[in-house]
Parts: structure tokens; C-alpha cells; sequence
């Protein structure tokens, strides 16, 4: 069950954890590096096991994701999903999470329209017809396969991080408030 | 959402996977998990009787019995994967349960729990490309059915709880 929610979750979870939940995986931009290479760290990756991911990562999934962040990089210049990110950014650093999550997908549902929703199928399907062929293939172990999934989904986050990272920022700072202001959630 | 619920099976699988279990403890962990999904189905997703309904025919039809067999493959491995959580002393138990989960889900599991997705995924994706479904409700039909997976696999959890409980001499 946890194996096939982090297949299931992982690209959907990623998207959420990019406009909504800021606070519970302390992903505010300064400390998104720290946190994907604490996460990486503790996988204790063989350094031909990351190079191996890497290129796995690089040629399977890259483009889909280019594509699904440029989209909601698109979305930063809508002065209204601007207000609804805020809030929910908000939201967040008060630690109400069901409100967040609430929040989270009436913007989903608002924002992400029809041919989004199914480039994003299409994405999560390609991610389930490679993990498919990774774990088919003899050659790779189960480590290898659990590794890689957990790999994948931080280096997904990372992507993200670093397509909409400063388009965030100036989201975040509308009123040019110090970004040392909004990473202690003053 | 989805994060919601994988966090919820993790504290599920968490849990269980902690020394001596007793039947008392699981049924609290089963009654928390319930509790969490109908907290999301009645406070997030406001889904009416109807809409419930339809998913769980989906669910019956088509995903209900690949998942029991999925779960009929993990619970083989409850006795001996619970056993090997507790050698490792050194571990932390977060680190304990990942360690023996990646040993013990075989490549079996793992293809059969991809087709499940890949069916939920290709589900999602007819239901959107028909012009007569709003995206709202792709989506918390799509979100219903998820919470039916988790719901479907604490109700086996409970139904097969003595194997938690049995302790391997």
C-alpha cells in the first residue's frame, strides 16, 4: 500500500508541496537545497548509484516536468491565484493544515484546467510505465527500486525549486517585505 | 490530498511495524485511520452520498480485488518482516521499517502495485477527456477512490489482525 501511494502520490504530492504546503516539509526557498540533499544524504547513495539515477531522472522525466513547472510559473502572473497562493502560503506557516489542504485543491480545481490535468496524467503515467521497466529489469534490486523512487520524487521537488524558485520569491515579497522576514513566517 | 493519504498509510504501516502490537492497539490505529479518511471525504472533499457511491462501484468493479491480492502478498510477509524490524537495535524505527520494506516487497508486489496506479491513472485520464465530466468532479472522484484504497486496506488489516499479533518463536 505505501509502495503504490508513493508511486501514486509522488508527482501529484510534488505539485501540492510546491503551491500549499510550504511549512510541513520546511521547504521555504532558502532551506529547499538543505533539505533535498538531507534527503538525498540520508538515502546513502553509492556515488555510481546517484550517477546512474541521475541520468535515469535526466532522461525520463526532465522535459514532462519542464513543462508541468512552466505551467505553474504561468500562473504567478494571475493577480488572483497570487492572492490565493499567499493565503494558503499563510495558512501554512500557521500550521492549519486542513485548511491548507482545503485550500490546496479548490486552487486545483480553480486553476489547473482540463488540458493540465491531463498533461499531468499523462506525466504520472509515464512515471508509472518507467518505474514499471526499473523494476522489471533483473539487473536493478528492490533497494535499487525504492531508492530510485524516493530519488526521483526529491529531485522532482528540486526541479520545481529551482524552475519557479525566484518567481516565488517576488510572490512571496509583493510588498517588498525582507525575505529574511518571510522565512521566520514574521 | 494524495500527500495526506500516503501519510496516512505511513503511520499505519509505521505503527504496526512497532514492537508487540496488541489487538487493542491496532483497532485504535484502524479506528485514527478511518476517522483521518472520513474527516477528508466530509470536511475537504464535502462528497455527497451519491458521489460515494459511484466511486465505490468503481472501486468494486475494478480495483478492490487486484488490491486484496496485493495486500494477500504482504500480509505472507508480516510474521518474518515484523521480526526483522526488531534486529535492528541500532536503527531508529523510521530507519528499521525502511530497511526491512525495501527487502521484503518483492518485484511481484512492486509490478502489481505500479498496474494499480497505472489503472487509477488511466481511469482519471478517460474521465477527463470526456467533455461531459466538470473537472471538479474528476478530481474528487479521483480523490474518493484513493480514500477507498486506504480504506479497503485498513478494513484487511483489521479483519487479519492475528497475524500482526502472533510472534514468531
Amino acid at each position: 500500500m505505501k509502495n503504490k501511494l508513493l508511486l501514486l502520490g509522488a508527482m501529484i504530492a510534488m505539485i501540492f508541496s510546491m503551491h500549499a504546503n510550504y511549512s510541513e516539509n520546511a521547504v521555504i526557498l532558502g532551506d529547499i537545497d538543505d533539505y533535498i540533499q538531507n534527503r538525498i544524504h540520508a538515502l546513502h547513495l553509492t556515488h555510481n548509484e546517484e550517477s546512474e539515477m541521475l541520468e535515469l531522472f535526466e532522461k525520463g522525466q526532465t522535459k514532462l516536468l519542464q513543462q508541468i513547472f512552466s505551467y505553474i510559473k504561468s500562473l504567478f502572473s494571475n493577480e488572483e491565484y497570487k492572492k490565493d497562493f499567499i493565503r494558503s502560503y499563510q495558512l501554512g506557516l500557521e500550521g492549519n493544515d486542513e485548511e491548507v489542504t482545503r485550500l490546496g485543491i479548490a486552487m486545483s480545481e480553480k486553476y489547473f484546467d482540463r488540458e493540465f490535468s491531463i498533461q499531468l496524467c499523462d506525466a504520472m503515467i509515464n512515471y508509472c510505465l518507467f518505474c514499471r521497466e526499473v523494476v522489471a529489469d533483473d539487473n536493478n534490486s528492490p533497494e535499487f527500486c525504492y531508492k530510485l523512487g524516493l530519488f526521483l520524487f526529491f529531485k522532482a521537488i528540486e526541479l520545481g525549486s529551482e524552475s519557479i524558485g525566484l518567481d516565488l520569491l517576488n510572490v512571496l515579497n509583493p510588498d517588498g517585505m525582507k525575505s529574511e522576514e518571510v522565512e521566520r513566517g514574521d | 490530498m494524495k500527500k495526506k493519504l500516503l501519510l496516512v498509510s505511513m503511520l499505519l504501516i509505521t505503527q504496526l511495524s512497532n514492537a508487540k502490537p496488541t489487538k487493542a492497539k491496532i483497532e485504535a490505529v484502524v479506528l485514527e485511520v478511518k476517522a483521518e479518511i472520513n474527516a477528508v471525504r466530509l470536511g475537504i472533499l464535502n462528497a455527497t452520498n451519491k458521489e460515494l457511491v459511484t466511486a465505490y462501484k468503481m472501486f468494486e468493479d475494478t480495483h478492490k480485488k487486484p488490491l486484496r491480492e496485493l495486500l494477500d502478498q504482504g500480509l505472507k510477509k508480516v510474521p518474518t518482516m515484523m521480526e526483522d524490524v526488531q534486529n535492528h537495535p541500532n536503527l531508529s524505527d523510521d530507519e528499521a521499517v525502511q530497511k526491512v520494506f525495501y527487502e521484503y516487497i518483492d518485484r511481484a508486489m512492486r509490478l502489481k502495485a505500479i498496474g494499480l496506479a497505472k489503472s487509477m491513472l488511466n481511469h482519471y485520464e478517460k474521465m477527463l477527456q470526456d467533455q461531459n465530466n466538470s473537472i471538479q468532479s474528476c478530481d474528487k472522484h479521483m480523490a474518493l477512490l484513493a480514500l477507498l484504497h486506504v480504506d479497503e486496506a485498513v478494513d484487511y488489516v483489521k479483519e487479519n489482525a492475528d497475524v500482526f499479533l502472533s510472534e514468531k518463536k
